[in-house]
């Protein structure tokens, strides 16, 4: 995220009329909310909805805003409020498992099975739209608390002690949930076949 | 400070996400470097991260962007001219129908008023139509204004009303309803049962009780019909309003040709309709006085009074009494009463024609129950000269005539007089213009009330009162029915004045003819007598 003017910034100047300024802070943090709410929110038209009413409130409530935390905590806190509401609200839909059973065209194998092959990598593993589809799965058998600091630390990029502000807990809390969302999803790699990682993922995971 | 296996594990995701500050982040990457588990651990992490983030790195719709921008810019507008507040959302959502995902949180009252809104609103109406059919149809009452003529006429009867003899077998002339109840009964939607029909279904000892029970037996004949009595059984509609019509004519022709027929010979017997007025009316043809006797009899003597339709003249005077005695009004003499107490104060100085005809005093004409002329009646009197046009114009009696047309001219500019002076009372007449614009109901009223107006005008007493005493059997609470009822007890005692004075004339003329027919044979006797005694002599 490039960082021209602070969030607040340009926040003030939507206040004071300025479309364009609001535009720069959509165009900064839509994306991070569209994965935290898709992640949680399977259906992409939900998820869409749900990101206009998160920035809908930031609108309407732009002139109540008085900076006494920062934009990025106050805004990633209602996209995580209407999110988690929602998820309660709608019909506890449970992830589909690794090992259910797939028709690839005439044999009939696990994803684990057909992932964990020697000769595909990581990446090879993560190009693929099932896999996406199944790591997705994954991400969303995580319990919400340990799934919702995951995205919001990987996807949103919030601190821990942010993120600890947004979900009401404490820092060590935080980043307890966030280790056991962490090795559940290296589990389901490691399932997944996708335990050896590229030279260039390795490089740039730090 | 040394660094284990424990403290870089605690420390793996500071570590893992660079928060780590500086000096204990060159300890742990030490002891990493150093330590194979700690390095296979964060390895382990770092590509568990790597792969989630290629497949968490999503892009979202470029319309959800725009939909947001036009939004911000909706609001905007809205702010800066809060006069298209109005305006501003439609334009605000631009997103293509696609229903709220946040939902709108009802409170509990809300959602409890939603669910429970249709269930009390239908609750109080059919609460509301229960009371109301209640009031009209099991609540005599208020019913009893809308009842049949028939049903008012049992409320007409005053309780107050003295027996007057009752010609028990006599049938009733008024069978049928004058076709103004007809038409009330139409207009109700259902048909009541013949009042006569209703009283011969009860036990003959309760149909005079009710009768004269005012609205008890009201209520009693209402209850025993119920609400929806059925009409009578498949009577074409038109069939028995034409009867019905004769019925009331045959009986007025009745009545006007009892009060003609003093000096005329006794009808044909006609259809049991008119069979008492044409009693009544050979009854006075053959001795009028005669006729007048039950009346005459002291009230404690008198029977319960039948069917005020079914009366005759001396019963209709019978009827008269009790509404003046009912009513309280101011002294008249009228009636028979007249002849026991009043009587003695009404007949001075009117009566001497009846007396002239030594009737004595229980033969006492009508007209000793005029009222006595008074200082205010001589003034209201003065004040109505419309009646004497009318005067002119009656037809000229027989000899005693002119004391009659003298004596409906006095009675007629009296009740003018009265007329005026109830007019006089501005609330009074207020109100009886407000009744008589009650309704539909009271222009058959209205219409009644001017014909009886015109007979009265006329001089055509009989029929004045018939119609009188119809308006009062209908509407006895009316604010004009005290000058009804003074208007009957005028017609009725003119009606029976002119009786008396067709009949006195009727003797004065037969002592006429007698002496006339007398005096040629005194006239020829005489001559034959001075032949004879000329004849002696010669």
């Amino acid at each position: 995220m490039s960082n021209d003017e602070a969030d607040e910034v340009l926040l003030q100047a939507y206040r004071a009329g300025d479309v364009r300024a609001f535009e720069r802070l959509v165009a900064r943090h839509e994306k991070p909310i569209w994965n935290f709410i898709r992640r949680f929110v399977h259906d992409a038209a939900t998820a869409e909805d749900l990101l206009q009413e998160v920035f809908l409130r930031v609108v309407k409530s732009a002139d109540e805003w008085r900076g006494a935390a920062k934009f990025s905590t106050w805004l990633y806190t209602i996209a995580r409020n209407l999110t988690v509401d929602h998820a309660r609200r709608s019909v506890h839909r449970n992830a589909a498992s690794l090992d259910a059973e797939r028709t690839h065209g005439e044999s009939t194998s696990t994803l684990h099975d057909r992932i964990a092959s020697p000769d595909r990598r990581a990446d090879e593993v993560a190009s693929d739209r099932e896999t996406k589809q199944r790591i997705d799965e994954a991400v969303a058998a995580l319990p919400a608390e340990q799934r919702e600091v995951f995205l919001m630390r990987e996807v949103i990029e919030m601190p821990f002690a942010e993120i600890a502000a947004a979900v009401g807990a404490s820092e060590p809390t935080v980043k307890s949930r966030m280790r056991y969302a962490l090795e559940k999803l290296r589990a389901a790699l490691v399932e997944l076949g996708g335990e050896r990682p590229s030279a260039a993922e390795s490089s740039g995971s730090g | 400070m040394a660094t284990n296996c424990e403290n870089v594990s605690a420390q793996m995701m500071e570590l893992l996400y660079g928060e780590l500050p500086a000096d204990a982040r060159a300890n742990v990457d030490a002891h990493v470097a150093g330590c194979a588990r700690c390095r296979a651990e964060l390895d382990g992490f770092q590509k568990t991260r790597a792969v989630a983030r290629q497949v968490l790195d999503e892009a979202p719709p470029a319309r959800a962007r725009l939909a947001i921008l036009n939004a911000a810019a909706a609001h905007l507008a809205a702010q800066a001219q809060p006069a298209a507040a109005a305006a501003a959302p439609a334009a605000a959502a631009p997103t293509p129908a696609r229903k709220p995902v946040v939902e709108e949180k009802f409170s509990f009252w809300d959602r409890l008023r939603a669910r429970w809104a249709f269930p009390t609103f239908a609750t109080v109406g059919a609460v509301a139509v229960f009371l109301v059919a209640n009031k009209m149809f099991l609540d005599p009452e208020k019913s009893l204004e809308h009842r049949p003529a028939a049903t008012q006429e049992e409320r007409a009867a005053p309780p107050a009303t003295p027996p007057v003899p009752s010609p028990a077998a006599e049938p009733a002339p008024w069978e049928g309803k004058p076709p103004e109840a007809a038409d009330n009964e139409a207009k109700m939607g259902h048909r009541m049962p013949p009042h006569g029909a209703r009283v011969a279904a009860k036990p003959a000892g309760r149909a005079d009780d009710d009768r004269e029970g005012g609205e008890r037996g009201a209520k009693k004949a209402k209850k025993e019909e119920g609400p929806f009595a059925e009409p009578p059984p498949a009577k074409p509609a038109p069939a028995p309003a034409a009867a019905e019509e004769k019925a009331y004519r045959d009986q007025h022709l009745a009545k006007q040709k009892a009060a003609d027929r003093t000096f005329a010979p006794p009808p044909p017997p006609k259809a049991a309709a008119s069979v008492s007025a044409n009693k009544a009316a050979d009854k006075i043809a053959d001795d009028p006085f005669a006729a007048e006797a039950p009346v005459d009899a002291p009230p404690a003597l008198r029977g319960p009074a039948p069917s005020r339709r079914t009366k005759a003249p001396s019963q209709a005077q019978g009827e008269l009494d009790s509404l003046m005695t009912g009513e309280g009004e101011r002294p008249r003499g009228g009636g028979g009463n007249a002849l026991g107490s009043v009587g003695g104060v009404g007949s001075v100085g009117t009566t001497s024609k009846g007396d002239g005809y030594g009737s004595g005093a229980g033969a006492a004409p009508r007209t000793a129950t005029a009222p006595r002329p008074t200082a205010g009646d001589a003034s209201r009197a003065a004040q109505a000269p419309a009646a004497a046009p009318v005067q002119a114009t009656a037809p000229p009696p027989p000899p005693p005539a002119p004391v009659a047309t003298k004596s409906r001219a006095k009675r007629s500019a009296e009740l003018e007089a009265d007329e005026g002076y109830v007019a006089a009372e501005p609330g009074k007449a207020q109100q009886s213009k407000d009744e008589k614009k009650a309704g539909g109901k009271n222009a058959e009223t209205e219409t009644l009330l001017q014909r009886a107006d015109r007979l009265f005008a006329d001089g055509r007493w009989a029929e004045a009162a018939a119609i009188y005493r119809e308006l009062l059997r209908r509407d006895p609470r009316n604010e004009d029915a005290e000058r009804w009822r003074r208007r009957l007890v005028a017609a009725e005692n003119a009606e029976v004045e002119q009786r008396n004075a067709n009949v006195a004339a009727k003797r004065a003329e037969q002592k006429r003819d007698s002496a006339e027919s007398a005096a040629p044979a005194r006239k020829q006797a005489a001559p034959k007598a001075s032949k004879a005694t000329s004849t002696e002599s010669q």
